[in-house]
């Protein structure tokens, strides 16, 4: 059974998820209940920590991707922080490192908020 | 010491649960032949990919059927070999999306075949008598 850790806090306006193990098939949709229930208890702007998630297949980009369509339509979106060398590769070979807004940390994708 | 052997194949179930074994069980073999860690994440990817796809679209009447997956080591390539009875779907002929109009719609599926024909070299399918043979390969 692959292993999925995500844990949140709240930074002022700014809800940090932290994602952690394998974000496939089988872990998606638990992905997908927890983010969407951060959107539903008022989350908007969302910074999602990605330094130990060790793999992502397309189910899991599609959860981050539905999302992130979900909050732009309520004037927010999902940045991403701290994503580490692998995945790095594997956004950047699929195109989508170009899409989704990167930081190197939390904090910067806290910061990058301010004013919107 | 034993050499690692130039070939392996897995026999799965149709079972998403079953899917970390296959993942890990590529990984430590491609490990063995010294492959590149970066390739080795494509093809775990894409291997990972292609049986999702088998598993979520294939009938009720096939769940029984096995998956095989064999992957071969050749002179600066690793072939995948991915058989399983099914319908014929080929997904070297499917309409690849536009992933800027994917990502602006909002889209949660879809992206699993732009995942394997993004990150392999080549890929090939065939079906004959109900048997669906995918082929992927990656130079190394």
């Amino acid at each position: 059974m692959a292993v999925f850790q995500y844990s949140s806090t709240k930074h002022g306006g700014v809800t940090v998820i932290h994602i952690g193990g394998s974000l496939d098939a089988e872990t998606s949709p638990k992905f997908d209940s927890k983010i969407k229930g951060e959107i539903d208890k008022g989350a908007r702007k969302i910074v999602c920590n990605m330094a130990h998630l060790d793999y992502i297949a397309s189910a899991g980009l599609g959860v981050l991707i539905a999302a992130n369509d979900i909050l732009s339509k309520q004037g927010g979106e999902i940045r991403l922080s701290a994503m580490n060398e692998k995945i790095k590769k594997i956004f950047k070979l699929l195109g989508f490192i170009r899409l989704f807004k990167l930081f190197e940390s939390d904090q910067k994708a806290i910061d990058s908020f301010k004013g919107l | 010491m034993a050499a690692t052997p130039n070939n392996m194949t897995v026999v799965l179930p149709r079972l998403t649960s079953k899917l970390d074994l296959l993942r890990e069980t590529i990984v430590d073999f491609l490990k063995g032949h010294d492959i590149d860690e970066g390739i080795i994440s494509r093809i775990e990817l894409s291997v990972y990919e292609a049986v999702v796809n088998i598993i979520e679209h294939s009938r009720p009447e096939y769940r029984d059927r096995e998956i095989n997956v064999e992957c071969t080591m050749r002179d600066n390539e690793v072939l995948i070999t991915v058989t399983n009875y099914g319908d014929n779907f080929d997904l070297t002929k499917a309409d690849l999306p536009d992933i800027e109009k994917h990502y602006k719609s909002g889209k949660m599926r879809g992206l699993g075949i732009y995942f394997i024909r993004t990150l392999m070299d080549t890929v090939e399918y065939s079906h004959v008598d109900m048997i669906s043979t995918l082929k992927m390969v990656k130079k190394i």
